[in-house]
């Protein structure tokens, strides 16, 4: 098993992360109920896809609501992370169809390949490794999703492809 | 030898989803425009007199529940309109068919819902992993938007409705009503009390109207083509057509649309091109994780929402997991098992303690077969959470449960080979 580094995010000046915050967010009013989609735009805008310490009290202030408030949604739902993540989300589906057409082999294989546990980051910040219930694939089991991307059909040469393609696209 | 019957699917393929021109030239926003001629009271006895019924999984009227909805709070300054598009019920992709392939027939049934109960706002509640429904969606509801068919004054009738694209985040427990609700205004998803019922007070303590992307997708066909033919469509107590969404071991997994009547053996072996080569059915779990197994004895019952209730089944969601007889029946339990304690959101007790044991068990039994006396715990266990649960989820676990042990108790308890995905 590799060792793996703890991530680091990539922190902004304190001054640019508020306005890339505050750019971001301008687009929702200022209303709670665009609290869930504010989390979601927020996150993706972050080069660690994650909601930071200090993005939650962006986000706070932005709605005027306690920060607990903000923090505990974003604590809630499992598509939100408050710990840094790779580049690229892979998120694997293990719900019972995938199950019974060997996604269990396919996580294996990912955990070997990348060298991380679920939830954990690879040290070059490329991937992080999730795990997910079903996806909607079931007709082209087993399935995962790479950030907005659906890979479906999957068998151990295939991802070992599409990880591959993703590196190199990275090195380029 | 049955085949497909395309009514809501009937675009699905055929036409361009992100081209509204080609949803109107084959037909589309008729059931809009007719609707604008016609009372609320008077779309609403359509719908009630179709026989239509709730598509997320419990079966009732939609008519009927519109009704609730309209007269609920007369003096009430908003009434919501809330689409459930959370599909997250294990083995169900019919909601993601159809917004994939056609965005506008799920737009033109919430105008003509909204029009029933005086609505001008709408969510559309969407899992924030189906990327490409939502995209395909805000596409379409711009397109609606920019012709007229939302917003203000639609097609110059007075009447004004928005629909607004709310994304969830990765929680199965809010595709219950209440709970969406909850997390429509921002919050944890929780769920509430019932009663009060969403007709009486929902978003924003207003009253308001949940349902299922399936059924919204019905409603401007029962529009268009009338109440008896959509009645007429059907069998027993069911009327139209039902999305079944088929996977596991069969030789062609899909999502098929049929007419209501068609029995278990059909869906499998007409329709999904039956078992694998060499391979004998053992069982099928139907209506996902919240769903019962059913076995070889049950092959020939109707697909219907009565029917299936009456033999201890359930029809839910419309999803089929077919099984062989090579695969682990207690491997499938515990990951169902598996799932609702990912998913419980940790208010109820019982669901809470509950989940977590049933889960342990279930993982014990694949490495030590079960026993007798351990599927009774079970179902003690189970039956105690259901009967003390606030929602559907803390009341789900005992029919995975108790089916498994009805129909297979005998393999169970001679399996014991480890699977288990993430032990």
């Amino acid at each position: 098993m590799s060792i793996v580094q703890p991530m680091r995010s990539r922190a902004l000046p304190e001054i640019i992360r508020k306005a890339h915050n505050e750019h971001i967010m301008k687009s929702f009013a200022p209303k709670k109920e665009n609290l869930l989609n504010i989390l979601h735009a927020v996150q993706n805008g972050h080069p660690n896809n994650f909601l930071s310490e200090e993005s939650l009290t962006d986000v706070a202030e932005y709605l005027n609501l306690p920060k607990s408030t903000v923090m505990g949604v974003a604590t809630y739902y499992s598509m939100y992370s408050t710990k840094p993540r790779g580049k690229n989300i892979i998120r694997l589906c293990v719900s019972p169809v995938c199950d019974m057409m060997k996604s269990g082999e396919i996580l294996d294989y990912l955990r070997a390949g990348l060298g991380v546990e679920v939830g954990e980051a690879t040290p070059c910040c490329l991937f992080t490794l999730e795990t997910s219930e079903c996806l909607g694939h079931c007709a082209s089991a087993p399935c995962m999703m790479i950030n907005q991307d659906v890979y479906d059909s999957l068998s151990t040469e295939k991802v070992s492809k599409i990880i591959s393609q993703l590196q190199q696209t990275e090195n380029l | 030898m049955i085949t497909e019957t395309r009514v809501v699917l009937k675009n699905a393929g055929i036409i361009n989803p992100e081209s509204i021109d080609d949803y109107i030239a084959a037909g589309g926003y008729e059931g809009l425009r007719r609707s604008l001629s016609l009372s609320p009271a008077e779309i609403i006895q359509e719908l009630e007199e179709s026989g239509l019924r709730g598509r997320g999984g419990a079966g009732f009227s939609t008519g009927l529940k519109n009704r609730f909805a309209s007269e609920s709070c007369m003096d009430c300054p908003e009434h919501y309109l809330v689409i459930n598009a959370d599909e997250g019920e294990p083995g169900t992709f019919k909601d993601r068919i159809i917004m994939e392939n056609d965005p506008h027939l799920l737009v033109e049934g919430a105008v003509i819902s909204a029009l029933c109960i005086n609505s001008r706002k709408g969510f559309v509640y969407i899992r924030g992993e189906y990327a490409k429904s939502i995209s395909l969606l805000r596409k379409a509801i711009d397109d609606a938007t920019h012709r007229n068919f939302l917003g203000k004054n639609i097609l110059g009738s007075g009447r004004d409705f928005y629909l607004e694209v709310v994304l969830g985040a990765g929680s199965y427990l809010c595709g219950e009503e209440l709970t969406m609700i909850e997390s429509i205004e921002g919050k944890r998803g929780n769920p509430r009390i019932k009663p009060p019922f969403p007709a009486q007070k929902g978003v924003f303590g207003l009253p308001t109207l949940v349902n299922n992307v399936e059924t919204l997708s019905n409603i401007p066909i029962v529009v268009s083509k009338g109440k008896s033919w959509y009645r007429n469509l059907g069998a027993d107590r069911s009327s139209g057509t039902k999305l079944f969404t088929i996977s596991g071991k069969v030789q062609k997994p899909g999502c098929y649309e049929v007419v209501f009547g068609a029995t278990l053996r059909e869906l499998i072996y007409d329709l999904a091109g039956g078992m694998p080569p060499g391979r004998q059915f053992k069982g099928a779990l139907l209506g996902g994780a919240a769903g019962t197994f059913a076995d070889h004895t049950m092959l020939d019952q109707k697909m219907t929402y009565d029917n299936l209730r009456e033999k201890g089944l359930t029809l839910g969601s419309g999803a089929v997991i077919v099984f062989d007889d090579t695969d682990n029946i207690a491997g499938l339990l515990h990951n169902c098992l598996r799932f609702f304690k990912h998913e419980s959101c940790g208010k109820c007790v019982p669901c809470r303690v509950g989940t977590v044991m049933l889960e342990q068990k279930a993982h014990v039994a694949l490495t030590e077969h079960y026993t007798k006396e351990l599927a009774d715990e079970m179902i003690r266990d189970a039956e105690l959470m259901a009967a003390t649960s606030l929602c559907p989820l803390g009341q789900s676990p005992i029919l995975p449960i108790k089916s498994a042990f009805r129909f297979f108790l005998d393999n169970l308890v001679l399996e014991g080979h480890p699977i288990g995905i993430l032990d």
